[in-house]
């Protein structure tokens, strides 16, 4: 991703999305505490309603059961025939009574219908015989004769281990008390599955009776997740939040609690009226939690997917807003580019922080970088001396002034450096302060200045040259007449006067005057080469041997002389007698460069090639002449003016500057080259090179 | 001493003409001097002369010519050149006119009286 994306991206839109999810989570959670809070509720409305019909089921039985002992028990005909065979105080089988205790048994459900007396002796008893009266159900017929009425007894156990209820109803006459009629029914056969029927598909929904027995609840209908018999099982009322527990304290109505197997459930409660029995309806939580889960995966999808589609909505605007950012980019880099793609000039396109934005192909070929690396780079990193005061203050003045211009050393990747010219000027581009930098590569330029500097120097010099040339000429014939008259009458005197020694040294210093006046002239013709050089074979090695002499005999002991030179043959095409004034001069000027005394030594040996002289083919093959000395040497102004006429210093030119231009002159007119090389301190050395005889004999 | 010497000076340059006469007189040689080439070689038509000194760069007529008009009259005339410029390419063409030396400028008395004596 590019910077000016990253940029570009309004946080604040970001910000608002996120904003607008978070909300819609947090309504999300919201509405998902009151879907469970109202699942809850209704679960528990439900679970009311439920236990209302349950209970409504169970005491409609047990009005049934005893409006039947009522219809038995109240009816003349059946009650005289009861009497009867109470009275009779034995027990009877078969009879009509009999008869009526079996239908009784088969139409109207019930286990067994005896007849007992006051006493809880049965008389008689139907399908099959009793024992006694129970003490509960004693306790019951005493209840029933007391309020002469039927009466329900709890749940009990007959002699068998049979769970059963009882009805019993008192047999009055008038006021008599003949005795009782217990109806006993099975539970399994009605109660138990219309209190475990549930009327909705719950898995986990369970309704049944329990009674509180000391400091337990003991269940009286069989249980959905036990195995026990009713009766059987009872849990103790330890935990505070079982529903046994807030049943046993009171609660009745929709409560949360832990039933029989420890598990979170929500139940509701009704006490049985006219039985110590509570009758509860149980469902688990976790049933209820699934349902309202579901609903809140419901909610959740749906606050996902609203959240997805602004999200997706936003990235939309998003993305379409980059779209247009890099399309306006694009258009800005276009024109940028077509204005600075195919200039002649490095342009780059700064930032604020002085960052490279932009830059055109010609600023990637300068600096040999990639785009990509160039454009990740500060423009103090491309300058070779990245001083960072230099941009302070530049900013201030770019504002103040409409641009600046000035030049700086620029490095390359590869290390070199190039000398650039910026002209800077501020480009607001879409209200940033950028900066436009047209930079020219000044290389060629510098490089065309030093051209045309040497050019001018040799034109110069050869401007010189041919005046001097001229003015040499002119001169030279009359100075000659000059001097020889001055010589003359020099000498004349001499002659008259050869005994007068004053006069005799006076005449020797005119001459001496005289003849350094001549090699003047002579030197000046030769440079302007307006003396022709009278060259001839000559064998370097031995030229320069005998040359080493007559130094030698004119410098030592205070300048050692070292002659050298690689085994002859080494044939060049020379006029001695110049070469004498070449060597002369630079002995000279060496001798000079060492007051102290040194070493000058001149070595010769051949060189491959040679530089070309005067336009004319380069030499296939020279001799190079080393010429040395351990001087003060010279400095760089010095050493490139060496050879112009009329140029002295301090160290050179004792005399009118002509030494060394008569030097060069003489050399090139012999079609060989000469430079110098000089360290200040070290001394200096001419390398002159001589084109070697073609066909050495 | 030998003296009583006739020398016979062409050069364009009354300097040197009045030098080497004053000098030369002075050591009792007798001098004519001429700056008109031809009026020089007419002289040394004329008469003869132990030394004919002929410059070689004049107007009119140059030394090599004046060598050549003096030698085809007097052909044991003894020439010699002196010269302003040590390397003249005329120098050449009046050797082999018949100018027996050269003396490049500034010349030494000496020589002259060398040439002389060498008669």
């Amino acid at each position: 991703v590019s910077r000016p994306f990253l940029r570009s991206i309004p946080y604040e839109f970001l910000a608002i999305i996120l904003g607008a999810n978070l909300v819609i989570g947090l309504a999300g959670r919201f509405l998902g505490t009151a879907i469970d809070s109202r699942i809850k509720a209704e679960r528990g409305r439900e679970l009311e309603a439920i236990a209302d019909l349950k209970l409504k089921q169970v005491t409609d039985w047990q009005e049934q059961r005893l409006s039947v002992a009522k219809l038995l028990t109240r009816s003349p005909l059946l009650l005289g025939e009861l009497t009867r065979s109470v009275q009779q105080g034995h027990r009877v089988a078969g009879g009509p009574l009999a008869e009526l205790f079996l239908d009784l048994c088969s139409l109207n459900g019930y286990r067994r219908v005896v007849l007992y007396k006051t006493d809880g002796e049965p008389v008689l008893s139907s399908p099959d015989s009793a024992p006694p009266l129970s003490p509960e159900l004693l306790y019951k017929s005493y209840e029933a004769l007391r309020k002469s009425r039927p009466v329900m007894s709890d749940f009990l156990r007959d002699e068998r281990g049979r769970i059963l209820l009882a009805t019993v109803a008192p047999i009055l006459e008038g006021n008599e008390q003949r005795g009782t009629l217990v109806l006993a029914d099975d539970p399994e056969r009605f109660l138990y599955p219309l209190i475990r029927s549930w009327p909705t598909g719950s898995a986990t929904g369970e309704t049944l009776l329990l009674e509180f027995v000391g400091n337990r609840a003991v269940y009286l209908s069989a249980l959905r997740f036990r195995l026990e018999d009713p009766m059987d099982f009872a849990s103790p009322l330890l935990d505070p939040r079982s529903v046994p527990s807030l049943l046993f304290s009171g609660r009745r109505g929709a409560i949360e609690g832990r039933d029989y197997r420890g598990k979170p459930v929500l139940a509701s409660a009704r006490s049985v009226p006219g039985t110590p029995w509570v009758l509860e309806a149980k469902v688990d939580q976790e049933e209820t939690y699934a349902e309202s889960r579901r609903m809140r995966l419901v909610l959740s999808s749906l606050i996902g997917l609203i959240s997805v589609g602004l999200t997706a909505w936003a990235a939309f605007r998003l993305l379409s807003l980059s779209r247009r950012l890099r399309r306006e980019r694009e258009t800005l880099v276009s024109r940028f580019e077509f204005l600075s793609r195919y200039s002649n000039d490095m342009v780059l396109l700064l930032d604020e922080n002085w960052r490279i934005v932009e830059a055109n192909d010609r600023a990637l070929e300068a600096y040999g970088r990639p785009r990509e690396d160039l454009l990740d780079m500060r423009f103090l990193d491309l300058l070779e001396d990245p001083a960072a005061d230099r941009l302070k203050g530049l900013r201030e003045e770019l504002s103040a002034k409409d641009g600046i211009l000035f030049e700086a050393e620029h490095r390359r990747k590869d290390g070199t450096s190039f000398p650039v010219e910026h002209s800077l000027r501020l480009l607001p581009v879409e209200g940033r302060p950028m900066t436009q930098d047209v930079a020219r590569d000044l290389s060629e330029r510098r490089k065309l200045e030093a051209e045309r500097l040497a050019l001018e120097r040799e034109l110069l010099a050869e401007h010189k040259l041919s005046a001097v040339g001229r003015l040499a000429a002119a001169v030279a014939h009359d100075m000659n007449n000059i001097l020889t008259g001055i010589l003359g009458h020099a000498d004349a005197m001499r002659m008259r006067s050869m005994s007068d020694p004053r006069i005799q040294s006076s005449t020797m210093r005119i001459r001496q005057a005289v003849e350094r006046g001549a090699r003047l002239t002579h030197g000046l013709l030769a440079y302007s080469g307006q003396q022709r050089l009278e060259t001839g074979r000559l064998d370097f090695a031995a030229y320069i041997e005998s040359l080493g002499g007559r130094l030698r005999a004119a410098l030592e002991p205070r300048v050692r002389v070292a002659v050298s030179h690689s085994p002859p043959p080494l044939t060049v095409r020379a006029d001695p007698s110049a070469l004498d004034v070449v060597f002369d001069n630079l002995a000279a000027n060496a001798a000079e460069a060492m007051p102290g005394g040194g070493v000058f030594s001149i070595h010769a040996a051949p060189a491959a090639g040679g530089e070309a002289c005067g336009g004319g083919p380069p030499p296939e093959r020279s001799v190079e002449v080393l010429v040395e000395d351990t001087g003060s040497g010279m400095d760089e102004e010095t050493r490139q003016r060496l050879f112009e006429p009329f140029f002295t210093s301090k160290e050179f030119g004792s005399s009118a500057g002509m030494g060394l231009a008569i030097t060069g002159g003489i050399i090139r007119q012999h079609g060989g080259t000469i430079d110098v090389h000089s360290v200040r301190g070290k001394g200096t050395r001419f390398r002159i090179l001589l084109p070697l005889c073609a066909d050495a004999e | 001493l030998d003296v009583g010497k006739r020398i016979l000076v062409i050069d364009d340059e009354q300097m040197i003409l009045d030098t080497i006469k004053i000098i030369f007189e002075d050591m009792g040689h007798s001098v004519s001097t001429f700056s008109d080439p031809a009026a020089g070689v007419a002289e040394a038509s004329r008469a003869d002369h132990d030394l004919i000194l002929v410059d070689i760069r004049m107007p009119k007529m140059n030394g090599a010519e004046v060598t050549r008009a003096i030698r085809s009259v007097r052909p044991q005339a003894r020439i010699l050149l002196i010269t302003a410029f040590p390397s003249d390419p005329l120098v050449a063409s009046a050797l082999e006119a018949g100018a027996f030396a050269i003396l490049r400028k500034p010349f030494e008395i000496a020589k002259i009286l060398d040439m002389l004596e060498g008669r």
